[in-house]
């Protein structure tokens, strides 16, 4: 949806928004042209055979902070195109779940960890029953487990404590 | 000749049972990933990947290719059933499927769209077949500077057919290109871009992107779906009448040809070919009047495109190594994952492998026609299912996926990172489809690149004085210069939501 052509009752951010937003995201893509063509010339763009490592890098830095200045003039043509708002609690949890996941997955093992994941997102979150909280935290945990281990030969991690370890999980 | 006896060879293989079992449980799966809400043909072929590692490849590539072809068909159901596509390539079957089971033909509307899906991907296998020879022959003769013109061509064609912006899809590219460029240089071996950070040495996990930005990106931008009344409808006939066959038939062959022209040309989607499709039944069909009042041939015609489609795409990859769409360009990272390139080597160095996937084809359209109709009120139970389960199992299969990539919690933050990155392209509507087929594809661009300056002594004449290098690279900038030329394309690929 673009933010200049949208009824005012019906905007998900105020005008200006759109704009900051559209105009912060055009220089990240320049920042990140601007550090990958520093990182390339470490590199070397070229060497006595022809181009070097940081040759194709290099030119694709080049070609970013070039369409930063492009997508800057074609938003002043065209206004600020930005999508529909999302749940920013729901993006949060998500996000922030899975970094606790992976922080808990190396101490408690895939069980453990997975177990406590699902609940969080059943119950807590979803506001299942305790059936299918129940059910589905030990099917995706300890049942997932079973299944990628015996069956498919996938590995999944246990517990680096060895009193969990030595228990399986 | 060679080809059919190949072909022959190809189903003696395709016929074990193991074989079969796995493109039985692909179809079963992409059908799933079709129905399901908030996972795409996309991520659902790059979570299976690194599952498939321990199968033997042709089993694996197999699997993963009927997911692929199997959720066009998996979108159907939802369409025709409850009003709401299951997938952006049966976005149009919604207007006269849902019609026709408001008429109490939902089974006619379903059994069509199958009988439509297995005629147009089984035709267009039959064409992969003949071009197989001729084209890998192409693909054998030609050397670094015109493999790198012809992968910058498909990508030309992608970028300028991808969202609404060409600036935002060659950012999208460029991206895809600076991720595949982390890890080992593939001339001389230098590190780069690895900060010192062991995991990266070996590049940034496709697959941890891929799930990162299509699926879970997905997960968290789902707002939830007004699902129209319509489950509870009893499905009473399944098979057409004689008039429904013949009203039909016209648009399954439009389709087919829809179908397989857009399938090869890279940056076309299903979805344009099911669009496409339906609006060639506006404009050819005898009873285009019905259109929208559930007329068989909205349904006919579209499905039968996507999977026509889907069956097409194979070609430019099995025959020239080069992806046409973000789902190939992940069947394209599945073979490179088991230590195969896709391309006219292929059918040198494996041609075996390579003709029991073509065979399998045939195969996994026939087991869509078997399984879908009967399982149609199976399937309608799964989307009973509440979305709050659904997505707490389907980010425990990404975290699972991930992590069996590398067995490395790092790839799992790889993937949430991308799932951010995945967000942030939605809300800037930046193209995804982009950044994929670069990432794919970078490392055989970036290589042949380098090799065809070596062999020149760093000398870009090279790719002037080579009369299909230039063609090919004359095309590509015209295609990217196009909006110079006031060129405007079809408003259907601007609201393409498979890019």
């Amino acid at each position: 949806m673009s933010a200049d052509d949208a009824s005012p009752g019906a905007q998900p951010h105020p005008r200006w928004s759109a704009k900051l937003q559209t105009q912060i995201a055009q220089i990240a893509v320049a920042v990140i042209g601007v550090i990958t063509v520093f990182l390339s010339a470490e590199l070397r763009f070229w060497t006595a055979f022809g181009p070097g490592p940081g040759f194709f890098p290099g030119a694709m830095g080049v070609l970013l902070i070039g369409l930063a200045a492009l997508w800057a003039v074609e938003t002043k043509r065209r206004g600020f195109a930005i999508g529909e708002s999302v749940h920013r609690s729901r993006v949060i949890s998500i996000l922030g779940s899975l970094i606790v996941l992976v922080v808990l997955m190396d101490v408690l093992g895939f069980q453990l960890s997975m177990a406590l994941f699902l609940f969080f997102h059943l119950k807590i979150l979803g506001k299942q029953s305790w059936v299918w909280t129940v059910g589905v935290t030990l099917i995706g945990s300890f049942g997932a487990f079973a299944l990628f281990h015996s069956v498919l030969g996938v590995r999944l991690p246990t517990s680096s404590l060895a009193f969990l370890a030595n228990l399986g999980l | 000749m060679d080809s059919l006896i190949s072909l022959a060879d190809g189903f003696v293989q395709a016929l074990s049972w193991q074989n079969l079992l796995f493109a039985f449980l692909g179809c079963l799966l992409g059908t799933l990933v079709g129905v399901l809400p908030g996972i795409g043909p996309v991520a659902g072929v790059a979570l299976l990947i690194p599952l498939s590692f321990n199968l033997d490849p042709a089993a694996s590539i197999i699997m993963l290719a009927a997911i692929f072809y199997g959720s066009q068909y998996g979108g159907t159901i939802t369409s025709v059933l409850l009003n709401t596509p299951g997938e952006a390539s049966s976005a149009v079957t919604v207007i006269d499927g849902y019609q026709m089971t408001k008429m109490g033909r939902a089974g006619v509307a379903l059994t069509i769209a199958a009988i439509g899906s297995f005629i147009g991907g089984t035709l267009a296998t039959v064409a992969l077949v003949a071009l197989a020879e001729p084209l890998s022959s192409f693909g054998l003769a030609i050397g670094p500077p015109e493999f790198f013109a012809l992968v910058l061509l498909g990508l030309s064609l992608l970028v300028a057919l991808a969202g609404k912006s060409m600036v935002k899809a060659l950012i999208s590219g460029a991206l895809g290109l600076l991720i595949a460029m982390v890890g080992i240089d593939p001339v001389v071996g230098a590190t780069r871009f690895t900060f010192g950070q062991v995991d990266l040495i070996d590049g940034v996990a496709f697959v941890a992107v891929i799930v990162g930005i299509f699926g879970l990106s997905e997960v968290m931008s789902y707002q939830g779906v007004e699902m129209t009344p319509g489950t509870g409808r009893k499905i009473h006939r399944l098979m057409p009448t004689r008039t429904d066959a013949r009203r039909s038939a016209p648009a399954i062959a439009r389709g087919t040809g829809i179908g397989f022209f857009t399938g090869v040309i890279p940056g076309m989607t299903a979805s344009v070919s099911s669009l496409l499709s339906y609006g060639a039944e506006r404009k050819f069909s005898k009873h285009r009047r019905e259109l929208g009042q559930g007329a068989i041939e909205g349904v006919a015609g579209p499905e039968t495109a996507n999977n026509a489609h889907a069956n097409a795409s194979m070609i430019p990859l099995f025959t020239l190594g080069i992806p046409a769409s973000p789902t190939i360009a992940v069947l394209m990272g599945a073979f490179l994952q088991h230590g195969l390139t896709p391309g006219p080597q292929l059918f040198v160095e494996e041609s075996q492998l390579a003709w029991t996937i073509i065979a399998s084809l045939f195969i996994g359209n026939v087991i869509l026609l078997i399984l879908n109709v009967p399982l149609v009120r199976v399937w309608v139970q799964v989307l009973k299912i509440p979305y709050p389960l659904l997505s707490a199992l389907i980010l425990c299969f990404m975290v699972i996926g991930a992590y069996s990539i590398n067995f490395s919690t790092f790839d799992i933050l790889i993937m949430t990172a991308f799932g951010l990155v995945g967000l942030l392209f939605r809300h800037f509507e930046i193209p995804m489809a982009p950044l994929v087929l670069t990432m794919v594809l970078g490392p055989l661009m970036e290589r042949s690149l380098r090799e065809s300056l070596l062999l020149a002594q760093g000398s870009a004449e090279i790719f002037v004085t080579r009369p299909i290098t230039t063609v090919l690279l004359i095309l590509a900038a015209l295609i990217l210069l196009s909006p110079l030329f006031r060129f405007k394309k079809p408003a259907s690929l601007n609201e393409d939501v498979e890019v």
